[in-house]
């Protein structure tokens, strides 16, 4: 028998690969219509297509890094969290809430990097109003912290994503929403990592630790 | 002028990638398949190919094995491109010779990056 997290991303692999063929078309499509478009005839049409392009674009990158685990949080060995910075600065260009990335290098199992980047995700979810997401890093002790801020309007983990990190299923079937926390929450405890939540004065912070992370 | 020859399949994306790299001043050939590019090879080895991953005939990782055999075949950088997520794909693409990859989707902005990577431009060229 397979487990389920990896069969979860070979099928998200799958998704990514097949949907990179026609999105490159749409991509190139797109910066050839522009060229063609000296005039300004199609403008409106063309920005609804940016943005449409831009934001399917910015989701397939994360999609294959937070779930297929190709690329940068592919394999095995130690990754940088900063090799998440690139694709998770393109994914909130897309997104409502604003990004701050004031990270010091991290060095982290690539494994955990997925989580990491699953819980930026869940930061997203958590300013329904938008905001601003900040990025951070710091020792606690002997173990070290990244800490996902959150600051917004109505800023909050939701219950029912909070339950499903912690591993709880939902009694009346599974909404849409709860399966990325759920398998944030599976790939966390597998990968040894513990997920915190902060929160104080219209703010939230999702906290990563683990012994696993190292700062220089 | 330094030639990149374009290996895919795909009519529109040969032209596509000869709209970019004619901007970033290579003069370009095509190619529709490993084999034909192979042959193009033989005759006249390019400084550059821009190489697409899955193609019938002959596909882009036998048409780089087979190249980096032939006469002067070490010498031309490659950079492939790829729609695989899965980085064991990569790695067996830079150990067969590539010397560049793309996961697609990309746009002119990225591949003009990539080939500054490679060593095909230069920051002030580009």
């Amino acid at each position: 028998m397979i487990e389920g997290p990896r069969l979860a991303a070979l099928v998200a692999s799958r998704v990514c690969h097949d949907m990179a063929e026609p999105m490159n078309a749409l991509i190139q499509g797109l910066e050839m219509l522009k060229e063609n478009d000296t005039a300004g005839k199609n403008g409106d049409a063309i920005a609804l297509m940016e943005h449409g392009v831009a934001k399917a674009w910015a989701k397939l990158e994360f999609f294959r890094f937070a779930f297929a685990g190709g690329g940068a949080a592919g394999g095995d060995g130690d990754g940088h969290l900063e090799e998440a910075r690139a694709v998770a600065e393109k994914l909130y260009g897309a997104l409502k809430p604003a990004l701050e990335w004031r990270a010091p290098a991290v060095t982290m199992p690539r494994a955990t990097l997925k989580v990491a980047m699953n819980a930026l995700f869940i930061a997203n979810e958590s300013l329904p109003k938008g905001g601003v997401v900040t990025v951070d890093a710091a020792r606690a002790g002997d173990i070290v912290e990244i800490r996902i801020g959150c600051a917004g309007p109505r800023a909050g983990v939701r219950p029912a994503t909070w339950a499903a990190l912690q591993g709880e299923l939902p009694e009346d079937g599974y909404p849409g929403p709860v399966a990325q926390p759920l398998l944030t929450g599976i790939l966390a405890r597998q990968t040894g990592v513990e997920i915190l939540q902060r929160s104080g004065d219209g703010a939230v912070e999702i906290v990563l630790r683990s012994p696993h992370f190292a700062m220089a | 002028m330094r030639t990149c020859l374009v290996v895919d399949d795909s009519r529109v994306i040969r032209k596509v990638a000869r709209r970019i790299l004619e901007d970033l001043r290579f003069r370009v050939e095509e190619a529709g398949d490993g084999l034909e590019a192979l042959t193009f090879c033989r005759k006249a080895m390019p400084e550059a190919v821009l190489l697409d991953w899955n193609m019938p005939v002959m596909s882009g990782i036998d048409f780089l094995r087979a190249l980096r055999k032939e006469r002067g075949g070490e010498s031309p950088i490659v950079v492939f491109c790829t729609t695989e997520n899965d980085i064991d794909h990569i790695s067996e693409a830079i150990k067969a010779g590539a010397d560049e990859y793309i996961m697609k989707p990309f746009d002119g902005d990225i591949l003009q990056s990539k080939f500054i990577e490679a060593g095909l431009l230069t920051h002030e060229a580009a």
